[in-house]
């Protein structure tokens, strides 16, 4: 629910679903108090703290099963990559408990990870950057040596850093192996616009609705602080393709530069879920958070409208207010809270 | 009135990184192993305790022999010695049907002892004392060839024998996805195998049976297995080719991950194991896509331990002290799970740098100390144990560094593991730490606890007991002159009141 | 100014043991028996009476009760709370 430098979808989804309905009851699961978008106006009305992906699936199981009994909702909708991959193979047991969500298959999200795109990619006909996947430092040495520097360095799951000499490559290979193990993903760096195609795949190959960006303003961290709604029938095809070729089910971002070489699309990288632009095409009428909710409502949704090239957003951050009185409300772990409110001894506060 | 359970009054400074109490989920608590109160456990047996299940012994071989027997028609299971030698521990799988793996002398003794007839017995391993070579030949074992210098010592053997011995030749693969386990055999890539194969036919009286490949250790992805058991087969086929053949098994080795979680492993391991369905239908689809149509389908010999042994063993110990670890929040990102642990919010970036520490000295991190420690936890060197409370608790959980008994620095079982407040006294149960903890084990200032089996009618055996005195010094000899020194204080040396 | 305001008195705490502590921004979590005592030294309690307290509810042994209090006592006033 964080709106920082780097922004996560969650705050932006809960915006999108109070513009198609105000009175929505949305509850926030969150992984840290700090989290801007808990305090935020048009927030959720109520928000839980959960244990990190890392802990395992029975105790996030548990954490969802506490959270629906406190504040009962019927559906979920993950918005990070780490949980997406604990639930994908939980589809079974969140229904067990009453939550309704729509996730890939977990082979799916295998296939599309970074370490085995290029596989698949060459396989659906979709172009990407040269890329090599190394099991450590010495073989991702011998990959960029062969490519020439500058590479990307990545890891399997988050990570990315231009390098320019073996030296920077090993220091940066191994700051991502020690937090995310192997491999290592060796990528060329491509000059050329960057691209985002945000959308809903049915589970059958279709796609319920789709929009594509090109971002105008790219921060120091690489995220697009801005974006315009652009149409080329291109991106549109591979967009297709790579749904109808995974049979994606429910929201997914891809990310694409158009490459200056030859202005081909190359395909960066699959996102499992909405990104922290999902709000943008809500407020011009194409609401896919809304849309999500349909199809769960009623197993399938009013079809999306085609936005019109050259609307665009901006990206601007306001300070949210809050109160420590909240977050000792959110560090609470336990239900039965007795006194919630902050007293002081003294008079003078 | 009903005194609540003393928790000392402690105060923690709550940073950006810490403020999620629910961010390392619950500890769930473990009362029982199989039905025994591990209260009673500790209370026959002391502590710390290993314990071992046979019922999941049971289960996990069968689970494996299932899934490989439903998709391939002649596979047996080779018992791994060396992820567990307890002898009760080997049975259990004899009697479940498998073969013993063995790879010295000493594991091939034990096999023999535990009633595995010579044949029945696979051989492997890069030295192999002539004895011991010289005794497999003669039972008849399945020895797998590793070098060279094995290949003329049994060269040798089969001339003073005056006939013919079978073998498997071990290779080694590149299978992509994993460092090339390049120790063992010869090369399968580049034609060295083949090579080898041919020569030993041309050269020696050394009939070549089979092909051993062992792809490397806690597999994650099961598709090593496919490249290998691809290349096991037109390695098969090449040797027949060249007149090197037929080759009649093929044996894929072990090394299917269990439910241990790896250091820096970000999804746990429910999510990243493949299951024994997965490696089968790696390993077996292979080989029948590939192996000629119309032709006896090899036979399949796995030597799997860890995923086998791993989940029955469960490690009880007791809390002998508890300590507050100060800690530098500016510093350290939390980790999670031990080392390289990311936050979610810290792998996207959200905060920056986080907030900055105040340097008042509250910053601090529960710490126990248990009495058990690393010189019987040899694997927490790559893996990470579970560790949960032996008796219910209401208190909320922290991470907390848990240390070993010894008089080491490097003694840390968890660098964090998610624990409620404990107090001297209280037992944890380590899990699964059934393989390779007891074989790799070793005598380091304590003695080594006992060992012991829950059978499936909750009935507790000791199948190893507690080490004593005599059986660590019992190999020592004090020469005669050290023989009656004594530590009396010399007249003017020692200060004494 | 109220004269009756002092670094421990300023505290804001609640029933499960946050504190925040407005002088610095700073928040902490203590522990029930750690609440029990900042609320026990606030009152103006010695270190005997909270150490009498925790035997009391608790059932600790004496020297454990005072060995904690001791130290809690210490980390506060590390905070310059005491």
């Amino acid at each position: 629910m964080h709106r920082g430098d780097n922004p996560q979808p969650g705050s932006s989804i809960v915006g999108a679903l109070r513009l198609a309905w105000p009175d929505a009851f949305i509850v926030g699961l969150v992984y840290n108090a700090f989290e801007s978008g808990i305090y935020a106006a048009d927030g959720p009305d109520v928000c839980h703290a959960m244990p990190y992906p890392t802990a395992g699936l029975a105790a996030y199981l548990t954490r969802l099963a506490e959270v629906k009994e406190a504040t009962p909702f019927d559906w979920f909708m993950p918005t990070f990559d780490a949980e997406i991959a604990l639930l994908a193979g939980a589809v079974g047991e969140l229904a067990g408990l009453g939550i309704g969500v729509v996730l890939p298959e977990p082979a799916t999200l295998t296939q599309c990870g970074k370490a085995r795109l290029p596989q698949v990619a060459a396989k659906w006909g979709v172009a990407i950057p040269d890329t090599a996947v190394a099991r450590d430092l010495s073989e991702a040495l011998e990959h960029a040596a062969l490519a020439g520097y500058p590479v990307f360095i990545k890891g399997p799951f988050y990570d990315a850093t231009l390098v320019r000499t073996p030296a920077a490559l090993a220091a940066a290979g191994a700051a991502i192996l020690a937090d995310w193990g192997p491999p290592l993903i060796v990528q060329e760096p491509l000059s050329g616009s960057e691209f985002n195609v945000m959308g809903l795949g049915d589970g059958t190959g279709g796609l319920l609705g789709h929009c594509a960006v090109r971002k105008l303003i790219i921060s120091d961290k690489g995220k697009g602080n801005g974006s315009v709604v652009v149409r080329d029938l291109r991106l549109d095809e591979i967009t297709r393709k790579v749904i109808a070729e995974t049979r994606w089910r429910g929201p997914f971002e891809l990310e694409f530069i158009r490459d200056q070489r030859d202005d081909a699309y190359r395909l960066i990288e699959i996102n499992p879920r909405f990104p922290a632009w999902a709000g943008f095409p809500a407020k011009l009428g194409a609401n896919f958070p809304a849309a999500w909710v349909e199809w769960m409502c009623c197993g399938t949704c009013r079809p999306l409208p085609t936005l019109p090239p050259g609307r665009f957003f901006l990206r601007h951050q306001i300070e949210v207010t809050g109160d420590m009185e909240q977050i000792a409300t959110l560090l609470e772990a336990l239900p039965e809270i007795t006194n919630q409110k902050l007293t002081t001894k003294s008079k003078a506060s | 009135m009903n005194p609540q359970p003393y928790v000392a009054p402690t105060i923690r400074r709550v940073s950006q990184a810490s403020a999620n109490p629910q961010r390392l989920g619950r500890a769930p608590v473990m009362e029982a192993i199989d039905g025994v109160a591990v209260t009673r456990l500790l209370e026959t047996h002391g502590s710390p305790l290993f314990v071992f299940s046979e019922s999941q012994l049971r289960e996990k071989i069968r689970a494996a022999r299932a899934a490989f027997e439903s998709v391939y028609p002649h596979v047996t299971f080779a018992w791994s010695y060396k992820t567990n030698y307890l002898n009760a521990i080997c049975r259990v799988f004899h009697q479940e049907g498998s073969m013993a793996e063995v790879v010295s002398g000493f594991e091939y003794e034990k096999a023999r002892i535990n009633g595995v007839a010579g044949s029945r017995i696979i051989f492997n391993g890069p030295w192999k004392t002539p004895g011991a070579l010289r005794r497999a030949v003669a039972e008849g074992a399945l020895i797998q060839v590793d070098n060279r210098d094995e290949i003329l010592a049994l060269a040798r053997l089969a001339e003073e024998r005056n006939g013919p011995i079978e073998v498997g030749i071990r290779v080694h693969v590149d299978t992509g996805t994993h460092a090339v386990w390049s120790k063992f055999g010869f090369n399968a890539d580049d034609g060295e195998a083949l090579r080898m194969m041919a020569w030993v036919k041309a050269h020696t009286r050394l009939i070549i049976r089979g092909i051993h490949c062992h792809v490397g250790t806690f597999m994650l992805d099961a598709g090593a297995y496919a490249i290998a058991a691809k290349a096991l087969v037109e390695l098969a086929m090449a040797a027949e080719a060249a007149g090197a053949g037929p080759v009649e098994y093929l044996d894929l080795g072990g090394g299917f991950a269990s439910h241990a979680r790896l250091h820096g492993q970000y999804l746990p391991p429910e999510q990243a194991t493949p299951g024994f369905k997965d490696y089968a239908q790696a390993i077996c689809g292979t080989i029948k896509q590939h192996w000629p149509a119309g032709r006896k389908l090899p036979h399949l010999y796995l030597e799997t331990g860890r995923a086998l042994v791993d989940e029955a063993g469960y490690l009880v110990s007791s809390v002998v002290a508890v300590k507050q670890r100060r800690m530098h929040d500016a510093k350290a990102v939390f980790a999670a799970y031990g080392k390289g642990g990311t936050t979610p919010a810290a792998a996207l970036g959200a905060y920056g740098k986080g907030d900055v520490a105040n340097g008042q000295g509250v910053n601090r991190r529960n710490a126990v100390v248990l009495d058990a420690g690393i010189h019987i936890l040899y694997t927490t060197a790559w893996y990470q144990p579970s560790i949960y409370p032996a008796a219910m608790t209401t208190a909320g959980v922290q991470p907390t560094t848990v240390y070993g008994c010894l008089c080491m620095n490097i003694d840390v079982i968890r660098e964090e593991a998610p624990l409620p407040d404990l107090k001297a006294g209280d037992a944890v149960v380590m899990h699964p730490v059934g393989a390779y903890n007891i074989t790799q084990s070793m005598q380091f200032i304590a003695y080594r606890p006992a060992v012991v089996m829950i059978d499936p009618e909750r009935r507790v055996h000791l199948i190893r007991r507690r080490e004593t005195l005599e059986d660590v010094q019992g190999p020592e000899v004090v020469p005669e002159h050290l023989a009656h020194s004594n530590n009396a204080p010399a007249a003017s040396g020692r200060h004494e009141s | 100014m109220e004269t009756d305001s002092t670094r421990l008195a300023d505290l804001m705490l609640n029933d499960r043991g946050f504190v925040f502590d407005p002088n610095t921004g700073e928040s902490y979590q203590v522990s029930a028996t750690g609440l029990t005592c900042l609320r026990g030294l606030q009152r103006g309690a010695t270190v005997n009476e909270l150490v009498a307290e925790l035997v009391a509810t608790c059932g600790v042994e004496p020297i454990t009760a005072r060995c904690d209090t001791d130290a809690f006592v210490w980390e506060l006033n590390q905070l310059g709370w005491l």
